[in-house]
């Protein structure tokens, strides 16, 4: 009989520690690469990028042979998608524009089984050989809502009232086109916005995550964030840069 | 820094245990549930089956989650099919139709590293993070070449001087084919010549391999094979009968 696995995220949260999560590795072959990174968790992407049902189950496994916490972003708050999403393997899930305390309360209610929500009952992939999965899923199962929207800036204090939420992301693209700003993330505006909707996550004694790049990951940690979205593309970038550099000397 | 992956079906034939590589098993939710069993091994079919290499990453992995070997069975004895397999992720290879002493060498060379072959370089699956993967590869890389033409047999003596090979396994069906019994494995002569070659293999110090089915598996074992390739066609029709048979039992057929 197998042990219901540990979700690392959940885990170093809860301890108070940073977790790094990285996106841009949406093929299985890539996320067995950079678990030897020692990331904490990768972000798969159904909100924006190719990853289906189908997908899921070999990217997870990916994601569990390295103890990473494999995150699926979902495109919405749909009841079935989440659960859906949490049966075929992952860990948890991350939810774009949620931005009422209603919408938080749909993505708990998908995500979590009795008795905190409704998630509908089957047998997902995490609970294989896992004796009493039922009563110990939810403790595994992590839920990140992204404040994207200036709506759920303006509503985050009712948002932050919603319990099982393990981390508000701020999310700066979206936000910036919702301010008028499209394109235009480091606005200040925007950055003032950003700064003062993490701290107020903070301040209510919840986790803060947001959407960083090398250049400014020690600005957010100095802020108090504990969960860090970065992209694989990034990387490739400045290791490319880097290399072409060296080459032409 | 992870540590090389174990291989479990090495490691139990080293302690003298029983193995069986389960076979029938197509995808990597199949896989990864069949972990559940506690069987051994997880025998991935790319001789007949439709196991290409792009999916032995994907069902690798979901044997790697559970500690089950991860076996495919490659198309012949040919060393690029044979150690990209192995980059892959795959833990072993099965090798049909070995009937010579060159075409067992041919095998292990493709499937270890120096001093023990010529494995072709490159950053394996199993490899990823593994400081020192080139020093353990070779130790955790199964090998089982499968006797199963008549002239096998009759070269055997010599097929079982070739070391660094785990299991001979010796295949009633093809070997019944060569011998004229198409479709007949029950017949006396290839369940004759099954039995002295296993004894063969025992009696050289080497590992002898036989398919598992349920009904023989016990004799199989008595006469010293460890290693077994089962299928799951057969546990599925099994765990169906008794479903069946239940049913009438419930309507007091």
């Amino acid at each position: 009989m197998a042990e219901l696995r540990p979700n690392r995220a959940k885990e170093k949260l809860a301890k108070g520690e940073i977790v790094t999560c990285l996106a841009g590795v949406d093929t299985p072959h890539l996320v067995d690469f950079v678990g030897q990174i020692g990331i904490d968790s990768v972000w798969l992407e159904a909100e924006h990028g190719p990853v289906d049902f189908e997908a899921i189950g070999d990217l997870t496994r990916a994601a569990d042979l390295w103890g990473m916490t494999p995150l699926v972003r979902v495109g919405s708050t749909d009841y079935n998608t989440i659960y859906r999403t949490l049966d075929m393997g992952a860990m948890g899930i991350t939810v774009p524009h949620v931005d009422t305390a209603q919408d938080a309360r749909d993505v708990v209610n998908a995500a979590k089984y009795a008795p905190i929500g409704t998630r509908g009952m089957y047998g997902p992939r995490q609970s294989f050989g896992v004796a009493d999965y039922l009563n110990k899923a939810n403790d595994q199962t992590m839920v990140v809502v992204l404040v994207e929207d200036i709506q759920s800036v303006n509503n985050l204090d009712e948002i932050l009232d919603v319990e099982h939420v393990d981390v508000f992301h701020v999310a700066p693209s979206d936000l910036a086109q919702s301010m008028g700003h499209i394109g235009n993330d480091e606005h200040p505006d925007v950055q003032r916005t950003i700064d003062e909707s993490i701290a107020k996550i903070i301040a209510a004694g919840k986790i803060a995550g947001t959407t960083v790049g090398a250049h400014n990951v020690a600005r957010f940690r100095d802020q108090g964030v504990k969960f860090f979205y970065t992209s694989l593309n990034g990387w490739i970038m400045s290791g490319g840069n880097e290399f072409l550099g060296a080459l032409r000397g | 820094m992870p540590e090389m992956r174990r291989n479990p079906a090495k490691a139990k034939l080293a302690a003298g245990g029983v193995v069986t590589a389960i076979g029938g098993v197509y995808t990597a939710q199949m896989a990864d549930f069949i972990g559940t069993t506690g069987v051994e091994g997880v025998w991935l079919e790319a001789e007949h089956g439709p196991l290409d290499f792009a999916d032995i990453e994907d069902i690798t992995r979901a044997c790697d989650l559970w500690g089950m070997a991860s076996i495919v069975r490659v198309g012949r004895a040919e060393a690029n099919t044979i150690y990209r397999t192995l980059d892959c992720g795959a833990q072993g290879i099965v090798v049909p139709h070995i009937n010579t002493r060159e075409e067992a060498e041919l095998v292990v060379d493709s499937a270890k590293y120096a001093p023990l072959g010529s494995r072709g370089m490159f950053g394996t699956r199993q490899g990823y993070g593994v400081g020192d993967y080139l020093e353990h590869a070779n130790n955790e890389t199964f090998v089982c070449v499968l006797i199963e033409d008549i002239v096998a047999v009759e070269n055997l003596d010599d097929i079982l001087k070739v070391d660094n090979i785990d299991v001979f396994l010796v295949a009633p069906s093809d070997l019944a084919q060569s011998m004229g019994h198409l479709g007949d494995v029950e017949h006396p002569d290839v369940q004759a010549v099954i039995d002295r070659s296993i004894q063969r293999i025992v009696d050289a110090g080497r590992m002898p391999g036989h398919v598992g089915r349920t009904a023989s598996i016990a004799s199989y074992i008595q006469k010293g094979v460890r290693f077994f390739n089962a299928n799951l066609n057969e546990w599925v029709t099994n765990g169906a009968a008794i479903y069946a048979d239940e049913v009438k039992k419930g309507i007091g057929g």
